[in-house]
C-alpha cells in the first residue's frame, strides 16, 4: 500500500531563552498508508496536537524529516505547503473554526475557491452534495449562529472534503459536542473512511479511538505504544468489544 | 499603585496607535497655533505699521497736473466740517518702466506691470518707512526701493538704479528698500521710489509726467463712507480712482491672510481624524480588554475608576502632544511670518504672541475630549458576566445574514472576500473610509488652488480679458493722437489678429430708486468692445448695446445692483440710464470697476488700453518688445508676465505650501492605514488563521486587506473630490468673495488630480497595508490551540 505520511526522527521543541528548551516531540518515526485510519492519543501535554499540526505543515518539525505522498514536505516554502493543506488534506477542529462572515455554504466552499481548480458551479454542486450527504442540506444560506455544534462540525467535515483531500486531519472532532452528535459524525467519518480517504485523528476519547484501524499512544513526547484493531465494520456490539479492547490495552500501558 | 501598573503595562502595549493618536493630536494644535499665531501677528504687525506709517483713510489719485489754486481749494474744502484732521498733496514724477532699470537687470522695466512714481518723503502722514519701519530721508544720490522689488527681482541695498529719459540718465545707489502702507502688494499696481528731495527737483526737469496723491487723515476713521460720499459731490480735481484705508488693510493681508485660513482649515481637518482616531482606538481598547475591564467590575471597581484608568492614558497623550504642537508652533513661527516680517515689520513681542497659539491649543484638546465623551460612556455598557463567559463584546458582523460568495460571481476570490468584509462590516471600515476622504480634501483644494491660480484664465478674476498683450496708455493731451496712429498701424500689421480699444472714464451716479445710497458717488467705467476678450461673469453677460452696463462684484454689493436694475451716470452735463447687464469679478486694485460698449458719452478720462490679440505663430514677447519700441510712454505686458508679476509670489508661496499639504495627507492616508490594518489584523487573527490552515497562502490573505484598503481608497478619494470640486470651490469662493472673487471656479489638472496623486496615494496606502498585516499572516490553527 502506498505511505501516505512518514516521519523519521522528528522533533519538536521550543525554546525558553538561554540554552534551554521544551522538547515537545522527540524522535517520532511514524508511517501512515493510504486508506489507513489511525488514531494518536495520550494524556495532555503529550504532544499529540503538535504532532498533527508538525506532519501537516502547520507548524515547522525542529529536525527530523517529514514525506507526505513521498516528498519531504520539512523544508517546503509557506507558499507551496499552503497549496499541499489546500489541494491535498483537510482539516477537522475541535472548536470547529469556522468564518462567521460566510454563510455554511460558503464556509464549505471557500478552500475549493481558493484552490480555483474546479468552476464556480462545481464547487457550488459538490458542496451542496457534501451537505446533502452529510444531512444539513436544508441548512446552506444559514449564518453559523444559526446552527448547533453537531451541524457546524458537520460543515467542517465537508469543508475538509469538498478538494477531495488525500488525507483528513481532525482534533479531537466530537470533543465540544454532546454524545449524540459525536456519535453522528463518527458515523460521518467512517463513511468518509469507507470511501477510501485516510483519515489521522487525535482524539482522548476511546469511544473515537476504538472505531479507528490503529491506535497511537503517545506519552511526554514520543510514541509509547501501537494497537492494531483493524477494520471496524459498525455496529453498536463491534463498537464495544473493540472500546474493551483498547481500554485493556491503555491500562497496561499505564 | 495598581491602577498605575495597569496605566503603564497598557502605555507599552498600545505604543504604535498611541503613538498615531500623538502625531495627528500634535499636528492639528500646530496648525490651529500656526494659524491663529500668523493672524494674530499678522493683525498686529499690520496695526502697527499703520500706525507708524500715519497712512491715509482716503487716497484720491489725480493724473496730470495740478495747480497751486486747486492745491489750495482742496486745502480748504477739507478744513469745513471737521471731518478731516489732516490733508496732503503728494506731487509723484511718474515714470515708464522703459525709463528704470535696476543694476543686476539685463533690461529696463520695459514689460512691468507697475506704475512706477518718484516721490520724496512727506512730510506730515503716509509716510514710506525703512526696513526697521523708521521714516528715512535719503542722500542726494540715493533712492529707495520699494520692497516689492527687493521679492521679485532681488534689489539689493547697495544696487544701483538707472533712470533714463529722452538720452539723459541718472544713476542712483539703493540706501533702503521701502514698506509702502498704501502699495507694498504685488496685486497693487503701483509703487512709489523714495527720493532725496535735491534730486527729485532735478528729475522734475527730466521726467514730464505728474501725479498727485491727495491724501486725507480723518478725525474720525469710521465716518469713511461719510467722508467718501462727500468727497464725490465736489468738482475738485480727481482724474484717477481713489481709496480708502479698508482696501489697504485687505491688500495687505490677502497673501498671509489665505495661508492663516488654509492653516486653520487643515487644522480643523486634521482634528476630525485625531478624534476618529482617537474613537477607534479607545473602542478597540475596550473590545481588546473587554475580559480585563469585566474582571475589574466583578471584583468591585466602580466605573469612575476604569474610566479614569483608560482616560488619563489618553489625556495624558493628547494634552503632550498638544502642548508639544504649540511650543513648536511658536518655534516655526518665524518661518510663518517671514512674508510679515519682511513687507510690514512685526510688531514687538506681546503675551498674546505666545497666549493665543497655547490658548489655540488646548481648544483642540478640549473639543477633541468633548466630542470623545460618548464613547467612554461605553465601559457602562460592559456587562461583567459577559465579559468574564465569552471575553469579547460580539462581533457585530454575526447579526447580520452573510452575504453569499456567489453575489461576487466574476472577481477574484480574495479580492471578493476583501470587498465583502468591507461591506459585511461598514461601522468599522468607516473611519478609514473618512481618512481617505479628509486626505482627499486635505490635499486637492489646495492643489485645485494653486492651478487656478497659476492658470492663464485666473485673468478673468482680475477684470481683464483674455488676451495676448495689453496696452495701457495714461491720459494726457497727446494720447488721443498717438493712440489714432497706433490703431491705424495694428489695423495694417498682418501679425494682429484683431484688438479692442477700451476707454477709462470716470462717471457721476445717479439713482433712479429711493432705496440706494445718495447720489454724487462715481464709477469708474471701462468702455469699449469687451466681446472681443470677454470675462466670465458671476451673472449675465457682456455689455453690448450702449445702454448696458457690467460691474464688479464688489460694486454690485457696494451700489446694491443687481441684473436688469438701472443706474444713470452722468459727465460733461449729459446723463445715459444704464441697465446692468452682468456682474463680473475683479480682486486688483481694490476690485471696484465697471464696463460699456458705448460711444459718444465722454467722461472724466484717465487713460486707455489696447487688448490685442496677435495671429498664430507670432512670439508675443518678440511682439511686446516691438511695441514697447514704438511706444515708449505706453505699458506693455503680456499675459503670462501680468499674472506673474501680480500673483508670483503668492503662487510660489503656494506651491511651497502644497508640497506640504500633499505630504501631510499622504502621512495621514498611510499612519491610519497603517494603525487600522494592524489593529484589525490583531482583531481578525482567528479567521486569519483559519484561512492559513486550510490552504489560503500569507499572499492570498495579503490580497484580501488589501483589497478592502484600496476599496475605500477609490470611494474616499472619489468622494473627496467630489466634494473639493464642490463645496471646497463653494468654501474658496466664499475666502475671495471678500477681495472681489466670490465665483472662483477651480481649473482642475486632471493628469495629476485623477491620476497621479491617487496613484501616489494608493501606492503608499497599499505599502502601509501590507506591512502593518504582515505580522499577522504566518499563524495557523496551530499557534492558537491550545493542547
Amino acid at each position: 500500500m502506498t505511505m501516505v505520511l512518514e516521519t523519521q526522527n522528528l522533533n519538536k521543541w521550543y525554546p525558553l531563552g538561554g540554552n534551554k528548551r521544551t522538547d515537545v516531540l522527540k524522535g517520532i518515526d511514524l508511517e501512515i498508508r493510504k486508506g489507513e485510519f489511525v488514531s494518536i492519543m495520550g494524556p495532555s501535554g503529550s504532544g499529540k496536537s503538535t504532532l498533527l499540526y508538525t506532519v501537516s505543515g502547520m507548524d515547522r518539525a525542529s529536525s527530523g524529516r517529514v514525506c507526505f505522498l513521498g516528498r519531504e514536505i520539512s523544508r517546503l516554502q509557506e507558499k507551496e505547503l499552503s497549496r499541499l493543506r489546500l489541494g491535498k488534506m483537510g482539516f477537522i477542529f475541535q472548536q470547529i473554526h469556522l468564518m462567521k462572515n460566510l454563510n455554511l455554504l460558503d464556509n464549505i466552499s471557500l478552500p475549493a475557491y481558493a484552490e480555483g481548480v474546479r468552476s464556480r458551479s462545481e464547487i457550488d454542486h459538490r458542496a451542496r452534495y457534501l451537505m446533502n450527504r452529510t444531512g444539513i442540506g436544508s441548512l446552506a444560506r444559514n449564518s453559523v449562529d444559526q446552527a448547533s455544534g453537531g451541524q457546524l462540525q458537520r460543515v467542517g467535515i465537508c469543508r475538509s472534503l469538498i478538494n477531495e483531500p488525500a488525507v483528513i486531519f481532525g482534533d479531537e472532532p466530537t470533543g465540544a459536542l454532546d454524545s449524540g452528535s459525536a456519535a453522528e459524525i463518527l458515523d460521518i467519518l467512517k463513511d468518509v473512511h469507507n470511501g477510501g480517504t485516510t483519515i489521522v485523528l487525535v482524539t482522548h476519547d476511546p469511544k473515537v479511538a476504538a472505531r479507528s484501524e490503529r491506535v497511537l499512544h503517545m506519552l511526554d513526547g514520543g510514541i509509547q505504544g501501537e494497537l492494531k484493531l483493524g477494520t471496524f465494520a459498525g455496529g453498536d456490539s463491534e463498537a464495544r468489544a473493540r472500546q474493551d479492547e483498547l481500554n485493556a490495552w491503555l491500562s497496561g500501558l499505564s | 499603585m495598581i491602577l498605575s501598573r495597569i496605566l503603564f503595562r497598557d502605555l507599552s502595549r498600545r505604543k504604535a496607535s498611541l503613538l498615531v493618536v500623538f502625531v495627528f493630536i500634535f499636528l492639528s494644535a500646530l496648525m490651529a497655533a500656526g494659524g491663529t499665531g500668523l493672524i494674530s501677528d499678522l493683525a498686529g504687525s499690520l496695526r502697527l505699521f499703520f500706525i507708524t506709517a500715519k497712512a491715509p483713510h482716503f487716497v484720491q489719485m489725480h493724473g496730470g497736473r495740478l495747480s497751486a489754486a486747486e492745491a489750495e481749494e482742496i486745502a480748504s474744502w477739507a478744513g469745513v466740517g471737521g471731518l478731516v484732521e489732516d490733508c496732503q498733496i503728494s506731487g509723484m514724477i511718474s515714470i515708464d518702466g522703459a525709463s528704470l532699470k535696476f543694476s543686476g537687470a539685463d533690461e529696463a522695466e520695459t514689460n512691468s506691470i507697475m506704475d512706477i512714481s518718484l516721490v520724496v518723503q512727506n512730510p506730515r502722514f503716509d509716510y514710506l518707512l525703512d526696513m526697521k519701519n523708521r521714516i528715512p530721508e535719503p542722500a542726494r544720490g540715493e533712492i529707495g526701493v520699494p520692497v516689492y522689488y527687493a521679492r521679485e527681482r532681488g534689489v539689493r541695498i547697495g544696487d544701483r538704479v538707472s533712470l533714463t529719459h529722452s538720452g539723459i540718465q541718472r544713476d542712483f545707489r539703493v540706501s533702503l528698500l521701502v514698506r509702502d502702507a498704501q502699495m507694498n502688494p504685488a496685486v497693487v499696481h503701483s509703487k512709489r521710489f523714495l527720493m532725496n528731495r535735491a534730486d527729485f527737483r532735478e528729475l522734475e526737469e527730466i521726467f514730464p509726467d505728474r501725479e498727485y496723491l491727495i491724501s486725507f487723515r480723518l478725525s474720525d476713521s469710521s465716518r469713511i463712507d461719510e467722508f467718501s460720499e462727500a468727497w464725490q459731490k465736489t468738482n475738485l480735481p480727481r482724474k484717477g480712482p481713489a481709496v480708502d484705508y479698508r482696501i489697504f488693510y485687505v491688500l495687505n493681508s490677502i497673501s498671509d491672510g489665505i495661508l492663516a485660513v488654509v492653516l486653520g482649515i487643515l487644522s480643523l481637518l486634521l482634528l476630525i481624524i485625531a478624534v476618529l482616531c482617537l474613537r477607534f482606538i479607545i473602542l478597540g481598547s475596550i473590545e481588546e480588554d473587554y475580559r480585563e475591564i469585566g474582571v475589574m467590575k466583578a471584583v468591585g471597581l466602580p466605573k469612575k475608576t476604569i474610566r479614569r484608568i483608560f482616560l488619563v492614558k489618553y489625556l495624558v497623550i493628547s494634552g503632550l502632544a498638544a502642548l508639544g504642537g504649540s511650543l513648536v508652533s511658536i518655534l516655526c513661527n518665524p518661518l510663518l511670518t517671514s512674508n510679515i516680517l519682511f513687507s510690514i515689520g512685526q510688531a514687538p513681542s506681546e503675551t498674546s504672541r505666545y497666549l493665543v497659539p497655547l490658548s489655540a491649543a488646548a481648544g483642540i484638546l478640549l473639543f477633541a475630549f468633548l466630542l470623545l465623551l460618548p464613547v467612554f460612556r461605553r465601559f457602562g455598557a460592559v456587562s461583567a458576566v459577559e465579559a468574564l463567559r465569552s471575553g469579547s463584546a460580539g462581533d457585530a458582523s454575526g447579526r447580520r445574514r452573510p452575504l453569499p460568495l456567489k453575489v461576487f460571481r466574476g472577481i477574484n476570490v480574495n479580492v471578493a472576500l476583501g470587498l465583502r468584509d468591507v461591506l459585511q462590516r461598514p461601522r468599522l471600515f468607516a473611519l478609514l473610509l473618512l481618512v481617505y476622504f479628509f486626505s482627499a480634501l486635505i490635499i486637492l483644494i489646495p492643489f485645485h488652488f494653486l492651478t487656478t491660480l497659476a492658470s492663464p484664465d485666473f485673468i478673468s478674476y482680475m477684470g481683464i480679458g483674455r488676451s495676448d498683450i495689453r496696452i495701457d496708455l495714461r491720459y494726457s493731451d497727446e494720447t488721443e493722437s498717438c493712440l489714432e496712429e497706433l490703431t491705424g498701424l495694428l489695423k495694417k500689421d498682418p501679425e494682429m489678429e484683431r484688438y479692442a480699444l477700451l476707454t477709462r472714464s470716470r462717471y457721476e451716479l445717479e439713482y433712479d430708486t429711493a432705496d440706494r445710497p445718495e447720489d454724487g458717488a462715481s464709477l469708474v467705467v471701462e468702455s469699449g468692445n469687451h466681446s472681443l476678450f470677454p470675462l466670465k461673469y458671476l451673472e449675465g453677460t457682456v455689455p453690448l448695446s450702449g445702454e448696458e452696463l457690467a460691474v464688479s462684484y464688489l460694486n454690485s454689493r457696494d451700489l446694491n445692483v443687481k441684473i436688469g436694475d438701472s443706474l444713470v451716470l452722468k459727465a460733461g452735463g449729459s446723463s445715459r440710464k444704464m441697465r446692468i447687464s452682468g456682474i463680473y469679478q475683479d480682486i486688483t486694485n481694490g476690485g471696484r470697476t465697471a464696463k460699456a460698449s458705448f460711444n459718444g458719452f465722454p467722461g472724466l478720462p484717465l487713460g486707455y488700453t489696447l487688448a490685442l490679440e496677435l495671429a498664430p505663430g507670432i512670439d508675443v514677447q518678440a511682439k511686446a518688445g516691438e511695441l514697447g519700441a514704438l511706444l515708449p510712454s505706453a505699458r506693455i505686458t503680456h499675459l503670462e508676465s501680468y499674472l506673474d508679476q501680480t500673483l508670483g509670489s503668492t503662487i510660489l508661496q503656494l506651491s511651497r505650501f502644497i508640497k506640504a499639504a500633499i505630504a501631510m495627507g499622504s502621512l495621514i492616508a498611510v499612519l491610519i492605514t497603517a494603525l487600522f490594518f494592524r489593529m484589525l489584523a490583531a482583531r481578525d487573527s482567528g479567521r486569519i488563521a483559519v484561512m492559513r490552515s486550510i490552504g489560503f497562502t500569507p499572499a492570498s490573505v495579503r490580497i484580501q486587506y488589501l483589497s478592502a484598503a484600496l476599496i475605500l481608497l477609490v470611494t474616499g478619494l472619489a468622494a473627496g473630490s467630489l466634494f473639493a470640486n464642490t463645496l471646497g470651490q463653494g468654501f474658496v469662493g466664499f475666502i475671495w468673495g471678500f477681495m472681489g472673487a466670490p465665483g472662483i471656479s477651480f481649473v482642475i489638472d486632471p493628469l495629476m488630480a485623477y491620476c497621479l496623486l491617487p496613484l501616489m496615494l494608493a501606492v503608499l496606502v497599499a505599502a502601509a497595508a501590507v506591512l502593518s498585516i504582515a505580522g499577522s499572516l504566518k499563524q495557523t490553527i496551530s499557534l492558537i490551540t491550545v493542547e
